[in-house]
């Protein structure tokens, strides 16, 4: 019978369906591929460089709210702070220049005729 | 006479009652108090912190007084007199101590929102100032003329006291005379406008051609128009003022310069005991009020 003949024959893969099926595996990779691509690279890509044309927003504050110089603080809301030997807090003018010194007037010799007069003018 | 340096000028006193030294010392004191507490360039002074403090903060008496009697002349001015204008000032290039050259840039940044005193909330009970971020202050001229009035209660009657070319007359000179004052050319400084008889008070002077840099191939001032936010651009070049105090003699000598030579004419006949010239950018002076001219040596 052509059926126990058929069963009998071992199992052949043919050229032409070998060369189908790559295709279709390569065909799939390639649409999984764009479909991919097209999501996340080129759809992405306006909004990408909108982001980057945003001016950078400025550092979250909380910290800077939160943050308060010891000094600043009313002596009743100090809490006691024990710190390591050769530490010390740190003062809200630290960094900043020493004032100007206390001006010390100089005596200038004038002829009397000039100390008369005051000149105006623009500072 | 003894000489000093303060609020970035030259400060002289004369005194013809009493012990000058020690009088002038005691006076470069009350500068040196006022520039620690009033300058905006010095980052520890108390007007600098309340620049960068945002929400409700409680100041000292003597800053809630300036800005209290600040906002009083903003009113009585018409806005030309506003000290909340300092943010346009540093963005102007002037965010540092003057020196010739020392403000020069090729560029500004972008102008600022601009800025009002009367924007500024003060509650007297609890000396606290709330100040919008935008606002910053600048109290310049005015406490220089508020210290020459502190400054004068040490002359016991007699006496000037000068900071560069701003300044506070009392009594008589040496030889009993009044006391004179030369108004500079604001065109050539070697030349002298008028002469005034020194009225019982003081004399203040604004004009641009002292404190002025660059901006690429442009040229900037500090005399900011507060309605503008930028530079002031009048038909004057200097306005002096006479007045019963050197705060007086400051706030209306910048705010006649602001306002040009007729409307400020027509705002200074209104205040009393003030007296004015307003040189024209022409040359041309222009006297106003109660003034003893002694000589006009410019027509």
């Amino acid at each position: 019978m052509t059926t126990t003949n058929r069963r009998g024959r071992s199992p052949r893969v043919r050229p032409n369906a070998l060369r189908n099926l790559r295709f279709h595996l390569a065909s799939a990779l390639a649409a999984t591929y764009l479909l991919s691509w097209w999501a996340f690279g080129f759809r992405t890509s306006g909004s990408t460089a909108a982001i980057a044309n945003t001016p950078m927003a400025p550092r979250p504050t909380v910290l800077s709210r939160r943050a308060v110089w010891y000094g600043d603080l009313p002596p009743s809301q100090r809490l006691p702070v024990t710190l390591p030997p050769g530490w010390r807090i740190a003062n809200a003018t630290d960094g900043i220049a020493a004032p100007e010194p206390l001006p010390v007037p100089v005596e200038v010799r004038v002829a009397p005729s000039r100390t008369r007069r005051v000149r105006t003018r623009s500072s | 006479m003894f000489t000093f340096r303060s609020m970035n000028t030259d400060v002289s006193v004369i005194a013809t009652n009493g012990d000058e030294a020690a009088i002038a010392s005691r006076i470069a004191g009350l500068f040196w108090q006022a520039e620690r507490r009033f300058s905006r360039f010095q980052e520890d002074s108390e007007l600098s912190w309340l620049n960068r403090r945002e929400g409700p903060v409680t100041v000292s008496e003597e800053l809630f007084g300036a800005l209290s009697r600040a906002r009083a002349y903003t009113a009585l001015t018409g806005g030309a007199f506003d000290p909340g204008i300092g943010a346009s000032l540093a963005a102007l290039g002037y965010d540092r101590s003057f020196a010739p050259g020392a403000l020069d840039r090729t560029a500004t940044a972008a102008p600022p929102r601009a800025g009002s005193l009367r924007e500024v909330s003060l509650d007297a009970e609890s000396l606290t100032v709330t100040r919008p971020a935008h606002v910053q202050i600048d109290l310049g001229g005015m406490i220089k003329g508020a210290t020459l009035d502190a400054a004068a209660a040490f002359l016991d009657g007699n006496g000037v006291v000068d900071a560069g070319g701003d300044a506070v007359l009392r009594g008589h000179s040496h030889d009993g005379d009044d006391w004179l004052v030369e108004v500079e050319d604001p065109g050539d400084a070697s030349r002298t406008v008028a002469l005034l008889a020194a009225p019982r008070g003081a004399v203040a002077t604004s004009a641009p051609n002292r404190r002025t840099w660059r901006i690429g191939g442009t040229w900037a001032h500090h005399l900011i128009d507060p309605r503008t936010g930028t530079a002031a651009n009048t038909d004057l070049a200097q306005a002096t003022v006479t007045a019963p105090s050197g705060e007086l003699a400051d706030v209306f000598a910048k705010t006649a310069f602001l306002l040009g030579a007729e409307e400020g004419r027509r705002f200074l006949e209104l205040q009393p005991g003030v007296g004015a010239v307003l040189v024209r950018r022409s040359g041309k002076p222009l006297f106003v009020g109660d003034l003893d001219l002694r000589e006009v040596c410019r027509e």
